[in-house]
């Protein structure tokens, strides 16, 4: 994968990672507050923490249709596994954009150094003058548009 | 001596300053990174409260080099040759601290004087900058590779500059060298971008 590649997928992770994270700070907290009033009635006792008192994510819930199953049930992740998930697109992320800003210099520097090389091979070839400096100037423009071609295909056009 | 140059300008008088500003704009922003939270130092690459993230000796000598960069630009644009290579000349007389992108620093600055004494015709004093470069950078680089280049083109001046004089075998040497030097620029450069792209296309 390139590093194009790699940061576009961290990306998408991070996407990906965040809103299950949202989803998962919508159900409340152990410490929270009873969201009935005193002297209400009591939820029932099977109700989880996905069933609280505060609208769900998603489409509500339709009459006749049966209740979601909690969310330990579905083998939704949990918090723990969430927070490492996070972290490592986070890592991921960050390994992504060192490797793209790394080969942002390297294409530079592989630029600079292709200019220099077609400076050198183009007044080397103005020197010849006998078949040995022929020969001599048909290797550098070899390895010229060796060069060239390596560089085209790994970073583009040089600026 | 009056020399006929048949060369192009390798660089404009940015493309000098490319290679090592960048690196300077880096240390900067490095430094600019750190900020000072009550006894701590945090956003540094060490946060450590007695580290010191940027050496200011490197730092006052790269932007000292910038500097006498810019001026170099700006004299070299009105055409006072000699007053840009007095800049750049002051650049090199300057105490260097012990660094590698000093050292670079260093030899581009003398492959840019020794292309402006080329200019001039001053053969003798473009090599010996490019001697004081090649000093400063071994190995595959690019400056190193850059000063061979120049160097090759001071033969090459060279060796027109004999054959006006009418001395064939000097100027036969003198384009002899000029080849040979410009293979190894060739070939330094090669090594540099399979160096700079040895992970390139392999993902």
């Amino acid at each position: 994968m390139t590093s194009h590649g790699r940061l576009g997928a961290a990306v998408l992770t991070l996407l990906l990672t965040f809103p299950l994270t949202m989803c998962g700070a919508a159900a409340p907290a152990e410490k929270a507050p009873p969201a009935t009033p005193a002297g209400a009635p009591a939820p029932p006792a099977e109700a989880g923490p996905a069933q609280s008192a505060y609208p769900q994510g998603g489409y509500p819930a339709q009459p006749g249709y049966a209740a979601p199953p909690p969310s330990a049930a579905t083998g939704a992740p949990d918090q723990g596994d969430l927070a490492q998930r996070r972290a490592a697109a986070r890592a991921e992320l960050q390994r992504a954009q060192s490797d793209l800003e790394a080969a942002a210099t390297d294409c530079a520097a592989a630029c600079r150094a292709l200019s220099s090389m077609e400076r050198a091979t183009q007044h080397l070839c103005t020197l010849v003058a006998d078949p040995d400096d022929q020969k001599r100037c048909d290797d550098a423009q070899h390895r010229l548009a060796a060069a060239r071609e390596r560089v085209r295909s790994s970073c583009g056009t040089c600026q | 001596m009056n020399v006929r140059i048949r060369r192009r300008r390798a660089d404009g008088p940015k493309g000098h300053q490319t290679t090592w500003l960048g690196l300077l704009l880096v240390l900067s922003l490095a430094g600019a990174g750190c900020r000072n939270e009550g006894s701590t130092t945090a956003g540094c690459p060490s946060s450590e409260p007695s580290g010191t993230p940027v050496d200011t000796t490197i730092m006052a000598f790269l932007s000292a080099a910038r500097a006498l960069h810019h001026e170099a630009d700006l004299r070299e644009k009105s055409g006072d040759a000699p007053g840009a290579i007095a800049a750049l000349e002051r650049l090199i007389a300057m105490p260097a601290p012990a660094a590698a992108e000093v050292d670079e620093v260093l030899a581009d600055t003398h492959a840019r004087l020794a292309e402006l004494r080329l200019a001039r015709g001053d053969l003798d004093g473009a090599d010996r900058d490019v001697q004081g470069g090649l000093q400063r950078v071994a190995g595959p680089t690019y400056f190193r590779g850059h000063l061979l280049e120049v160097q090759g083109l001071v033969e090459e001046a060279r060796a027109t500059a004999f054959v006006d004089a009418g001395k064939r075998e000097e100027a036969t040497a003198a384009k002899a060298r000029a080849i040979s030097l410009l293979e190894e620029a060739v070939r330094v450069q090669e090594q540099v971008i399979d160096r700079a792209l040895a992970d390139g296309g392999r993902e």
